[in-house]
């Protein structure tokens, strides 16, 4: 990845590796995180996230390599750098017997104070109730109290785990513009997701995490440049396959009748352009999964052999069908 | 003002466990204690004491106590071993359950994001401990002087607060290898269980070593020993083995800040 001189480093973790017996959840892991950055950290569930997560505030330590946050290392001055850090664990367990307003004066004790002022803008903003006892509240409110409790104290860094999960479309709404206004005020932001489109949502930059390997670092604009979609054309007539062959970006391209399916990477516009001599009906468009995300670019040898993509596989059958389209062919357009 | 420091919601945490325990506790001494009179006048206890096998004499009254006395009478009957109990069941969970509870509902992680060190959790959650045991030991006090008032009885009070004292740091060593077991494996049920096998496995060895002379060399290894060995009531509170009981007990609570602060925290 490409460092920019003189931007300071708020997170940089060198070789980090962690075992459990044999089994390698995070491997030689370097990571560079920069002030005011939100950096989100994408991969499967058991990718290794929680454990990156984990080591950087020191609840557990790596086998070997190194974290280190605002320059200081994770395990020497675990203190210094939890003073400055909000963070949201991904399995979150909250004080059931407390109210929301108690567990929250406690975090706010042990942290020394906080300006309760912005605690109640806070939970205003997410339309959180701090008066019932916590074990009475849905998943959603404790995942509010998690997140208040995170930015409480303005920190310079800001580490959360799977933040959205739990919260309905409008919380999560709140929670891209809390993020926002996070990175106008100068926080750095960490940010861990299963889910494609959060990450797009919200980062500037984004690792992509699998089996405990960072398999790379980029920016959300090149991402986005490669994501691949699904795309279904309904046509108001029977269109020929050949209008269709070899337009730049697709593949899997199925052409029988009035549908059209393929995948696109990339622009859309050149099939849009292409289908438009004709008449639609309609147009869906589909965003891939993560592990389709994987197989698509960091592993596209093993893309046939992917089992739960019932797309792929009918689009397999309908080629023996319609005898149409070059699967083979798209790929090439890729790079 | 609970939510103040750990110690103070660790407090919060176990006040209804603690006020629970010491009313219970105060009332079921003191009513032992209340009918002393009665039972002393209708049968000669020391007549029926003395026919008694050996082996039964040693397990109820260890270490020679008196029991024609009242102070004999309430230590024989309530602090030999259900007032041992009553306080390990106290200490061990409440130990037991310090880290290794916060690990198992998974609070642990957003308690120690906060930027205090990890041994002053223990430290604070033991203060909180010792202070519940301190009380319920005086809650027990003043049940045996209510209950020594009721029945007319003058007691002496140096030999009662002597095995008080003995059974609150009786309580709090196995409190403390509960806490040291929870910090080192954060699984709480296995810590209480252990601590709580520790107990009565040293509570036996103690009875047993005064009968079986095999067993004799093994005493000093139990803590009941330093605890009510001595005859507390006529001896009173002697250093050596108020210094075992604590020394132990701050061997183990070392252990365990050590113990916590070292490992990987549980998910």
């Amino acid at each position: 990845m490409s460092i920019q001189p003189g931007s300071e480093a708020i997170i940089r973790t060198a070789g980090l590796t962690r075992r459990y017996d044999k089994l390698v959840a995070l491997s030689e892991l370097d990571l560079e995180v920069k002030r005011g950055e939100v950096f989100g950290y994408l991969g499967p569930n058991g990718a290794g996230k929680t454990t990156t997560i984990r080591i950087l505030l020191d609840l557990i330590r790596p086998s070997s390599g190194a974290a280190f946050l605002f320059s200081l290392d994770s395990r020497r001055d675990g203190l210094a750098i939890r003073r400055r850090v909000g963070y949201l664990p991904g399995e979150m367990a909250l004080y059931e017997n407390l109210t929301g307003r108690q567990f929250l004066a406690y975090l706010a004790s042990l942290r020394g104070g906080v300006e309760w002022a912005f605690v109640d803008r806070l939970a205003e903003r997410f339309a959180s109730d701090l008066r019932p006892r916590i074990h009475t509240l849905s998943h959603g409110n404790r995942q509010k109290l998690g997140l208040i409790q995170a930015f409480m104290h303005r920190p310079e860094l800001l580490v959360l785990d799977e933040p959205t999960v739990g919260l309905d479309p409008l919380m999560q709404q709140e929670f891209y513009g809390l993020i926002a206004d996070a990175r106008a005020a100068g926080q750095t932001v960490f940010l861990s997701s299963h889910v494609i489109p959060e990450i797009e949502r919200t980062c500037d930059r984004v690792g992509i995490l699998r089996s405990g390997k960072l398999i790379t670092v980029e920016r959300i604009t090149s991402l986005k440049a490669k994501a691949i979609r699904h795309v279904e054309i309904r046509f108001g007539e029977s269109v020929p396959p050949e209008a269709f062959a070899h337009l730049a970006g697709t593949r899997d391209m199925v052409v029988k009748d009035e549908l059209l399916r393929c995948s696109v990477v990339g622009s859309i516009d050149p099939l849009v352009k292409a289908a438009a001599r004709f008449e639609v009906v309609e147009i869906n468009s589909q965003e891939p999964s993560l592990e389709e995300l994987f197989l698509t670019f960091y592993e596209p040898a093993e893309a046939a052999t992917t089992p739960e993509e019932p797309v792929a596989t009918e689009s397999v059958a309908s080629t023996a069908a319609g005898g149409s389209s070059e699967p083979s062919e798209g790929r090439d357009v890729v790079a | 003002m609970w939510w103040r420091s750990v110690a103070l919601k660790a407090f919060y945490d176990q006040w209804r466990a603690t006020v629970g325990l010491a009313a219970f506790m105060a009332a079921y001494a003191g009513f032992i204690l209340a009918i002393f009179p009665s039972i002393s006048s209708i049968v000669q206890i020391k007549d029926i004491f003395e026919k008694l096998p050996p082996a039964f004499r040693a397990l109820f009254a260890p270490g020679g106590i008196d029991i024609t006395t009242p102070e004999g009478y309430i230590a024989t009957e309530f602090f030999s071993l259900v007032g041992p109990l009553l306080f390990f069941a106290y200490t061990i969970a409440i130990g037991g359950s310090a880290t290794a509870g916060e690990e198992e509902r998974g609070t642990i992680d957003m308690l120690m994001a906060m930027p205090i060190p990890r041994w002053r959790v223990v430290f604070e959650k033991f203060l909180a401990l010792i202070v519940g045991t301190v009380l319920l030991g005086l809650a027990l006090l003043g049940g045996l002087a209510l209950g020594g008032a009721v029945a007319g009885l003058q007691l002496r009070f140096d030999g009662l607060g002597a095995i008080v004292v003995g059974a609150v740091l009786l309580a709090l060593l196995f409190g403390s290898l509960a806490l040291l077991l929870g910090a080192l494996t954060g699984r709480r049920t296995f810590s209480i269980g252990v601590a709580f096998a520790a107990a009565i496995a040293s509570y036996f060895l103690y009875s047993f070593s005064a009968l079986v002379s095999a067993l004799e060399p093994l005493r000093p290894l139990s803590p009941f020993t330093y605890y009510i060995g001595d005859n507390p009531l006529v001896s009173g509170i002697l250093p050596w083995n108020v210094a075992v009981l604590a020394g132990t007990t701050v061997v183990f609570f070392i252990l365990a800040l050590v113990a916590f602060q070292r490992r990987d925290l549980r998910v």
